[in-house]
């Protein structure tokens, strides 16, 4: 394969996430062009069908079942660390930070809407890590020196619950890594795949 | 003509004072920063985190000391700020570009870095809040490159401040510095913890939080 690593989840209902994806914990499963959770814990799975420069993004839409509980996951590795751009309400998004499969909370942004068909996107270079919902960076630049490399990936908790589509990642081109205070909109074909823009 | 004038400076009044009510409703917020202590299980229902945030429902970015300890930079009303340093463990910082000044201050700020295993020797009256806060993020941030990089807990094993280099903590603290490029000549295993983080943090570039820069 080659990157940027693209999934639209068109696999038969029922059919669990495979071939380019490794799941590392918990199972995922399609359902009507999505993939969700389906498993009564935590749900991890990485694209492993490529090798991703430290400084990369990942982003996915996202729909919210009886709770949200889903999240994309940047610098994942197969022992469930990295970071998660994860919804944590109907008016919140936040940067978890996982350690083992251990979360930190690291960055809550409140009182935004959180609604079907969003993109959420969040993009890691060196120390510091940006969430965007719609193309719009919520919260603020954030930074943590702990995980350095690793591949983009999903995370879901419980079984029915938020789902996911258009899943994209991609790493970020010298271009954004140096000139990071860019307007990422600006940068946004020299990211993704024309068709693919957030 | 009268009774047309009377509706007029009516709907006139009553839109004041909806503006007014909006404009009371919407309070005035603005970051300020703290260190908060971590609570939780690690779990997603109850995360590692700052202490009392996540119940206030703020925004907010924090970064991670590990050990026990967030550096924080929250958005809150004034009512919410007189709120949150009501709790005893909670150590808030005034204006950023603010000498700290003499003692007791000083000697407060002491006491408090060391509570929480944050080295404090370098600190003195000319040190800006700015300046403190950014050391501290700095120490963060190789605390957190030692646990990420090389899966260890700096203070978790049983290490103080104090404790002078082993030569697997003098190695560990090399291969740290080394991944942020900074210069490892002076970690030895004559020096201690306190000296290693010192030496490493005064070499870091400068970071945001919360759209500060430290």
């Amino acid at each position: 394969m080659a990157l940027p690593a693209s999934d639209t989840f068109t696999a038969a209902n029922g059919a669990l996430l495979s071939g380019n994806w490794s799941t590392i914990g918990g199972a995922f499963v399609h359902d009507a062009n999505r993939i969700g959770g389906n498993d009564a814990g935590n749900s991890f799975a990485l694209w492993s069908a490529d090798a991703f420069n430290p400084n990369h993004a990942v982003q996915a839409k996202i729909y919210k079942g009886a709770l949200w509980q889903i999240a994309v996951w940047l610098r994942a590795d197969g022992s469930k660390n990295g970071y998660l751009l994860y919804v944590n309400s109907d008016t919140e998004l936040a940067i978890y930070r996982v350690d083992a499969g251990s979360a930190t909370q690291l960055q809550a942004a409140s009182g935004l809407t959180v609604a079907d068909g969003q993109t959420l996107r969040q993009e890691g270079s060196g120390s510091t890590l940006r969430m965007y919902q719609d193309a719009v960076q919520r919260g603020t630049d954030q930074t943590d020196s702990t995980y350095t490399t690793g591949a983009a990936g999903i995370f879901a908790i419980g079984a029915g619950q938020g789902k996911l589509d258009d899943f994209l990642a991609d790493n970020l081109t010298p271009a954004v890594e140096t000139l990071g205070y860019l307007r990422p909109n600006r940068l946004r074909p020299r990211i993704f795949a024309p068709g693919l823009a957030r | 003509m009268n009774s047309r004038r009377q509706v007029i400076v009516g709907l006139a009044l009553l839109l004041s004072g909806l503006v007014g009510a909006v404009a009371s409703a919407q309070e005035v917020t603005s970051v300020r920063f703290y260190l908060i202590p971590r609570v939780g299980t690690g779990t997603f229902p109850d995360p590692f985190r700052p202490k009392y945030l996540r119940e206030m429902g703020v925004t907010y970015s924090s970064m991670d000391y590990t050990d026990g300890t967030f550096l924080v930079g929250a958005t809150l009303t004034d009512a919410q700020h007189t709120t949150l340093i009501a709790n005893a463990d909670v150590f808030s910082v005034p204006a950023l570009d603010v000498a700290i000044g003499g003692n007791p201050t000083l000697n407060q700020v002491k006491t408090e870095l060391a509570s929480r295993t944050i080295p404090n020797d370098w600190v003195v009256a000319t040190t800006t809040w700015r300046q403190l806060l950014g050391q501290v993020g700095r120490y963060a941030q190789i605390l957190q490159r030692m646990f990420g990089s090389l899966g260890r807990s700096l203070f978790g094993t049983g290490n103080a401040l104090n404790t002078t280099l082993t030569t697997q903590l003098r190695d560990d603290f090399i291969s740290v510095g080394q991944s942020f490029g900074l210069d490892t000549g002076g970690i030895t295993t004559a020096i201690t913890i306190n000296a290693a983080l010192t030496t490493l943090a005064t070499q870091m570039p400068s970071f945001t939080l919360s759209g500060q820069t430290f």
